[in-house]
């Protein structure tokens, strides 16, 4: 039975992945009715996840009901400040009782400062200061000889993280030095991005190896879920071409289809 | 100038084939030669000793799937092969948690390794600040039971191993969000732990700064780094061939943006030919 469910689970995911991807030829009821379905499967999904590892166990099963008979229990009543709080968040729905919402969020503005104040210094700012550094980046050889190549990179970093600070300060007028250092900022910034966006690229491709590797790999050894589903929807997809020429035929006053991916 | 309906049609069928080919046929574009970054993480756990505890966080959802997956299921082999007690959670979403599991359970079957003794996945918390530094000091009071909702209390691996300060070696976190900052700030920092990182691609550059500085002692950037670690553990799998279809589409990008490039100034020297101006 579990192998049936299995079968059936991939060649639906299959099919939902070719009508995910027919956007690229353009917007179609196929596309939308997936888009529509997976929207709607992971909000219920994660409302039930939340329910059910959260609000179940760290709440009502804390304050109010044991959820584990077989274990001794007893109700554990700080819970219920936080438990109130939160719903006291939900105020900002009701306007004339909205007010209330802001001691909630008070209270996590308040904790979320104190917390993080200490560990914000250190690890973000003292830290990675230290780490722009040259002497922190220099690495020696046996003997206490510098490794030249960490000596480059070492005052490689300085200088990039100097200039482009000096690109966003503005209590100077960029000219002479300033300019010169803020230009260089330009290039580093300029550079950095570069770097960034062909790791986008990297990562977008990554997503469509991702679902492809699924086809090829789950749902063609599946009863070629793969192969039978994308002859379907290039069927359809002629089908749905001709009948859209033929109807432009017969109406010819009506504006060609708009659409399509991008 | 504007891309015709077929032109793009096109370019979209030549990057289709340069993904499904590889997969499809099985050959190797490009050797997926290890990197120090992703090596700082694997010869952590390769230092490690036989039951020892590390922690993988899971902080991310299906949408990041095919980038991190093969790196959890990677660094998973390499941990559970070295026979290292492995604590799982997700702080990111609570979607995390089923592929987490799943992946915690598949490879703990191979290795045959016992569910709550020699692994354990403790599921979804929200507010990720508050949940490290309870996890420091007591992983019973953040999760009092797991992701099966097994108490935690009866689970031999929270017995030998009830908070992370003191008691874990190692950290990885596998982040498809921002929570690589907190876990060094909130845990590993004052945990004393040492942490390692694996990610997007698209953060690789946002954590790299980390790994500098020495806050992270190794980074996993995107499906290379993912296949660089099947290496490592001589183990191919879906990084490995995902790799081959990526360096096709980026040879086929970079063909892409030369040809578009000769268009483009083309079109630029007929037009002032013409007398048209830029």
């Amino acid at each position: 039975m579990a192998l049936v469910f299995d079968y059936i689970g991939t060649w639906i995911a299959a099919g939902l992945t070719l009508m995910i991807l027919s956007f690229l030829y353009r917007d179609n009821p196929f596309f939308r009715f997936a888009e529509h379905l997976y929207l709607g499967i992971s909000n219920a999904f994660i409302i039930w996840l939340l329910w059910s590892t959260i609000i179940l166990p760290d709440f009502i099963g804390r304050v109010f009901v044991n959820l584990h008979p077989e274990e001794s229990w007893q109700p554990n009543l700080w819970f219920l400040i936080p438990g109130i709080l939160g719903l006291i968040m939900l105020t900002r729905m009701i306007p004339a009782i909205a007010w209330m919402s802001k001691w909630a969020l008070a209270f996590v503005v308040g904790w979320g400062a104190g917390v993080s104040i200490g560990p914000v210094l250190t690890s973000y700012i003292l830290a990675q200061v230290h780490a722009t550094f040259p002497w922190a980046n220099i690495s020696f050889a046996s003997g206490g000889v510098p490794d030249w190549p960490s000596v480059v990179n070492a005052f490689l970093i300085f200088i990039c993280v100097v200039s482009v600070l000096v690109y966003f300060f503005f209590s100077y007028e960029h000219k002479g030095i300033i300019g010169k250092t803020a230009r260089l900022g330009v290039w580093v910034l300029m550079i950095a991005f570069g770097a960034s966006f062909g790791s986008t690229v990297m990562a977008r491709v990554s997503l469509f190896v991702g679902r492809a590797g699924f086809l090829v790999r789950e749902a063609e050894p599946r009863g070629h879920a793969f192969s039978i589903l994308l002859s379907l929807g290039i069927i359809i997809g002629i089908i749905a071409y001709f009948v859209g020429k033929r109807r432009q035929r017969m109406t010819p006053d009506s504006q060609p289809p708009t659409g399509g991916a991008g | 100038m504007v891309l015709r309906t077929w032109e793009r049609y096109l370019l979209y069928v030549l990057v289709a084939l340069a993904v499904f080919l590889p997969l499809i046929f099985h050959f190797e574009i490009w050797p997926n030669v290890p990197t120090n970054e992703v090596l700082g993480v694997y010869n952590t756990i390769e230092g490690l000793t036989p039951g020892d505890t590390i922690v993988i966080a899971v902080d991310y959802d299906p949408s990041s799937m095919p980038e991190l997956q093969p790196m959890l299921r990677a660094v998973l082999r390499h941990a559970f092969s070295k026979n290292l007690y492995v604590i799982g959670v997700n702080l990111f979403g609570p979607a995390g948690t089923g592929i987490g599991l799943k992946a915690f359970q598949d490879l703990g079957r191979e290795f045959g390794k016992v569910d709550g003794d020699d692994y354990v996945f403790l599921g979804f918390k929200p507010n990720l600040i508050a949940v490290i530094r309870g996890l420091n000091d007591n992983i019973g009071s953040m999760y009092t039971v797991d992701a099966e909702r097994r108490p935690t209390a009866d689970l031999p691996i929270i017995q030998r191993t009830p908070k992370f300060k003191g008691y874990i070696k190692y950290l990885v976190d596998l982040a498809a969000g921002e929570t690589v900052r907190p876990w060094v700030a909130y845990g590993s920092t004052p945990g004393g732990y040492p942490m390692g990182a694996g990610c997007t691609a698209v953060s690789f550059a946002d954590y790299f700064s980390f790994y500098q500085s020495r806050q992270i002692n190794g980074l996993m950037g995107g499906l290379k780094a993912a296949a660089e670690y099947e290496v490592l553990v001589k183990h191919k799998a879906v990084a490995s061939a995902g790799m081959n279809s990526q360096s096709l589409v980026h040879a086929l990008l970079v063909l892409f943006i030369i040809a578009g490039n000769i268009a483009f100034f083309a079109a630029l020297g007929r037009k002032r030919s013409q007398g048209g101006g830029v």
